[in-house]
């Protein structure tokens, strides 16, 4: 079903294509990449040439080996902080959902709370406290981008909880645990998996946003890293930045959008309520003329 | 759900735009400059309101050739209140705080001391008792003259009110004035370093104006007998000093300085290409100094930089208390390479000595050596072998390895960690390199800046500034076992050896005894090695030229200097 809509969603399709590519760079980096990236493999600063086709860094590492290696920590970091965040954000979603008295309401206010923390300055302390390293880098992302999961999560739990097989397990004498993981759990997976997929998104621009500024862990060789050193060894005042800044960027861009227009198609095709919307306006203009009399067919528009 | 949405394309829309900024050839707005985000975007937003107007009265087209000198040189970070207690930076804040008073000597071009507010200084034969003679014709600001009682007074203060760097050098000292132009100083114990700390170093204070002043740190009048007059300050945007007319050392060259703050230095160096600041107190880093050299209306003055750059063992802690460990380490490490790929060949190569080879005290005897196999032959040796084959050696039953840190804000010193780590892996050994923040790096290796309090890391990526250098006798602080002494011993390096050649150092007066030791010291320090010295950067300073170009490069500290504005002035 899943695929059947994203099929018919064009965007969806540049987005997935997209990761693939990101997934096979990653994957293939030792194949890809034309060198060692930790090598000094070309004197400082090298401008493109035929053997560097990106240049080198500030101590002669190729700059394209940089970035396909670079893929595996962008989107280890991506997947890894999104994974963190799901977690939270669908556990606390399910309870906030189904419990609405006291607990739903201190988790929401939780939740409130969380989606406001200004997340430099606090990035800047536990840099201080917890050390500059990968992992710690992971952690500090997924704990700040659970709260839009969480919350989306909860509305459809919300509306899950009173269907009417939850009501008669419940008179069945089921208990919350057990209604909650085999009935309501079920029924928000996939929209977890279209949320995790937007999550993934923004960990990756928040690791380059972070890493750039020199919060991130600067010896590993993420994107962001490398702009943090184009950066620092200014780049953009002596002219390498058509070589050391765009094409990070780039592949920032490519990865972040591919993730999104992805979660954006995989949302729509799971979530009933976007479907319906959907169906009756036509604010994605690209994929109006054709998605319109196809969703027209499904069987929520009947 | 729509809010989501437009979360999500907001971030994929804010990554666009940054690669937009990222285009332009201005690139300000991309610039966000590290931590305080916050605080340095209103600064750098200033600095066009303060390059404005300068002073009503001087239109800033350069016509006539007849109109004041005036200059606009950037510094980085705001220094606070220009009084020896409240500046912020020993550089450039000192530098600047030197604008406004004065020293008893000061550093000449080649970073030795001379009379200054001093005429001269006869130093007694056992060296405890210094007997100054002031010049009679040094005014304040106010019109008042400066007297010995102003110089007593001061050390006294000092003395009284602590803050380190002028505090510890005056402590214990007796101060009489037999009349209102002799200071005698009578010391506990013979200083070989008096003249450079605290007399050029020191500031005198105005007794008339300071009398009274229980906490100098909310004494904000900056009166003092300089060749400038601190003449308006506006935190966190810029100073404005005006030249002193009646300077006893002679008008300075340059009537008006003003000094806004930029805390980015790509805006910096940007604002210097587009001629809306004159010079700037940042040394210009090695990638651009092809790129400003070639400018027409700019020079860029190069010269030997005194700040070292050094890979710092824990000595305390195995395997690297071992002499020939830590000697395996530098022998395995090219500094010559590392200055050619890390600082583009603008730096000189560490000499394992400590002493820079262009200082007057330097053994051209002592050399750096880079041999591996040595490095390898040396370990064997030891017995320390790669025994179960993964590459790392292993001394007593441990594997050979050790965390390098780092700190996280200086990418150039990361990248020396990377290569060392390289290079010390071809004899068997890892270093693990972690970046570390700047506090939490310091807490480790130097925890409340006093080595009495232990230390916590393998080794380290540490530096001291130039005038530790500028002071051969400074070498002992680096060796010496005890704490107090040896206060910059931040490795924990304990040797009776080194200890008994510091001790006598540390109270030899005579000029060429005090050449033998430090060279006898700087063999030791070559032969010991409890830390390597990997290079000293080379200062770059570039300027634009039509706007001044009679500055002075102070050996080993660069061109920010009372001297630069008093051109023809040769202490």
């Amino acid at each position: 079903m899943i695929w059947a809509s994203l099929k018919r969603n064009p965007l969806g399709l540049v987005g997935l294509a997209l990761l693939i590519a990101m997934l096979v760079m990653a994957l293939g980096a030792n194949w890809i990449a034309p060198y060692d990236p930790t090598r000094q493999t070309g004197e400082p600063f090298e401008p493109p040439s035929a053997a560097h086709w990106l240049g080198a860094n500030d101590i002669g590492q190729d700059i394209l080996s940089e970035l396909i290696y670079g893929a595996r920590i962008s989107l280890l970091i991506g997947v890894l902080a999104a994974g963190i965040a799901m977690v939270i954000g669908t556990g606390v979603g399910l309870l906030a959902g189904y419990y609405r008295g006291a607990v739903g309401i201190l988790l929401m206010r939780l939740v409130d709370v969380v989606l406001v923390i200004p997340f430099v300055p606090l990035m800047v302390l536990l840099a201080a406290y917890l050390g500059q390293n990968l992992w710690n880098l992971i952690a500090v992302i997924g704990l700040l981008i659970w709260a839009r999961p969480a919350r989306v999560i909860r509305s459809q739990v919300l509306s899950l909880a009173e269907r009417e097989y939850v009501t008669a397990a419940r008179a069945a004498g089921a208990r919350d645990g057990h209604i909650l993981i085999k009935h309501i759990l079920p029924g928000v997976l996939s929209l977890a998996l279209a949320q995790f997929v937007l999550a993934t998104s923004s960990s990756i621009l928040i690791e380059a946003y972070l890493s750039f500024l020199g919060l991130g862990d600067p010896t590993q060789k993420s994107w962001g890293a490398v702009l943090f050193y184009a950066q620092a060894r200014n780049a953009f005042l002596s002219g390498a930045w058509v070589w050391w800044v765009i094409p990070p960027g780039l592949m920032i861009t490519a990865s972040v959008l591919g993730f999104a227009l992805l979660g954006f198609a995989l949302e729509e095709a799971l979530n009933p309520r976007l479907k319906a919307r959907a169906a009756t306006t036509s604010w994605r203009a690209p994929t109006s003329p054709k998605a319109k009399p196809a969703v027209n067919k499904s069987p929520v528009s009947r | 759900m729509f809010t989501t949405r437009r979360f999500i394309a907001l971030f994929v829309l804010v990554g666009l735009f940054a690669l937009a900024a990222c285009a332009a050839p201005t690139p300000e707005p991309t610039k966000a400059p590290p931590p305080p985000a916050a605080t340095s975007v209103p600064a750098a937003t200033s600095v066009p309101v303060v390059t404005k107007a300068p002073e009503p009265t001087k239109p800033p087209a350069p016509t006539a050739t007849t109109k004041p000198v005036s200059l606009r040189m950037a510094i980085l970070a705001d220094e606070s209140t220009l009084n020896p207690y409240t500046y912020v930076f020993g550089y450039p804040g000192w530098n600047m705080l030197n604008l406004v008073y004065d020293t008893l000597f000061i550093l000449d071009a080649d970073s030795l001391p001379k009379p200054w507010l001093a005429k001269e200084d006869k130093i007694s034969a056992d060296g405890k008792v210094h007997t100054i003679t002031l010049r009679n014709d040094v005014k304040w600001h106010d019109g008042k003259p400066l007297t010995s009682a102003d110089v007593k007074f001061t050390y006294e203060y000092y003395q009284k009110v602590v803050r380190a760097r002028f505090s510890t050098p005056v402590r214990n000292a007796k101060i009489e004035t037999p009349n209102e132009t002799t200071v005698v100083i009578t010391l506990p114990n013979p200083n070989p370093s008096f003249l450079i700390e605290p007399m050029a170093d020191a500031p005198i204070l105005p007794k008339h104006l300071w009398e009274g002043v229980a906490d100098p740190k909310k004494f904000d009048n900056a009166t003092g007998s300089g060749p400038f007059k601190l003449v308006e300050y506006k935190a966190e945007q810029f100073y404005r000093f005006a030249a002193n007319p009646t300077y006893f050392a002679g008008k300075p060259a340059v009537d008006e300085l003003l000094m806004p703050i930029i805390k980015d230095p790509t805006t910096v160096f940007s604002s210097l290409k587009t001629g809306e600041i004159q010079a700037t107190t940042r040394e210009l880093s090695p990638e651009l100094v092809k790129d400003f050299s070639s400018a027409a209306d700019m020079k860029v003055q190069r010269g030997a930089g005194f700040a070292t750059t050094l890979l710092l063992f824990n000595s305390e802690r195995a395997p690297w208390n071992k002499k020939e460990v830590r000697q395996a380490v530098s022998l395995a490490i090219d500094t010559q390479k590392l200055v050619d790929t890390v600082l583009l060949g603008f730096g000189t190569q560490g000499n394992p000595g400590w002493i820079h080879p262009q200082s007057p005290f330097h053994d051209p005897a002592v050399k750096a050596e880079f041999n591996v196999a040595k490095a390898k032959t040396l370990l064997d040796n030891l017995g320390y072998k790669d025994a179960n084959n993964d590459g790392i050696r292993e001394a007593d039953g441990k594997n050979m390895e050790g965390t390098l840190l780092v700190y996280s804000n200086n990418p150039q010193r990361i990248r020396a960690a990377e290569l060392i780590a390289a290079a010390v892996k071809e004899i068997g050994i890892s270093f693990k390199v972690t970046a570390l923040e700047v506090n939490s790096l310091d807490a480790k290796v130097w925890p409340d800046f006093d080595v009495a309090k232990g230390r916590d890391f393998d080794l380290s990526m540490w530096g001291w500034s130039a005038p530790v250098q500028v002071n051969p006798v400074r070498m002992v602080a680096l060796v010496h076992s005890d704490p107090v002494i040896g206060n910059s011993n931040v490795g924990g390096y304990k040797n009776p050896a080194a200890d008994k050649l510091a001790d006598e150092l540390r109270v030899t007066t005579d000029l060429d005894k005090q050449k033998t030791l430090v060279r006898q010291m700087e063999a030791l320090i070559a032969q010991e090695m409890p830390f390597v010295l990997l290079y000293y950067v080379d200062g770059n300073y570039v300027y634009r030229t039509a706007a001044y170009d009679k500055w002075v490069y102070q050996k080993g500290q660069g061109i920010f200097n009372k001297l630069s504005f008093l051109p023809g002035v040769k202490p």
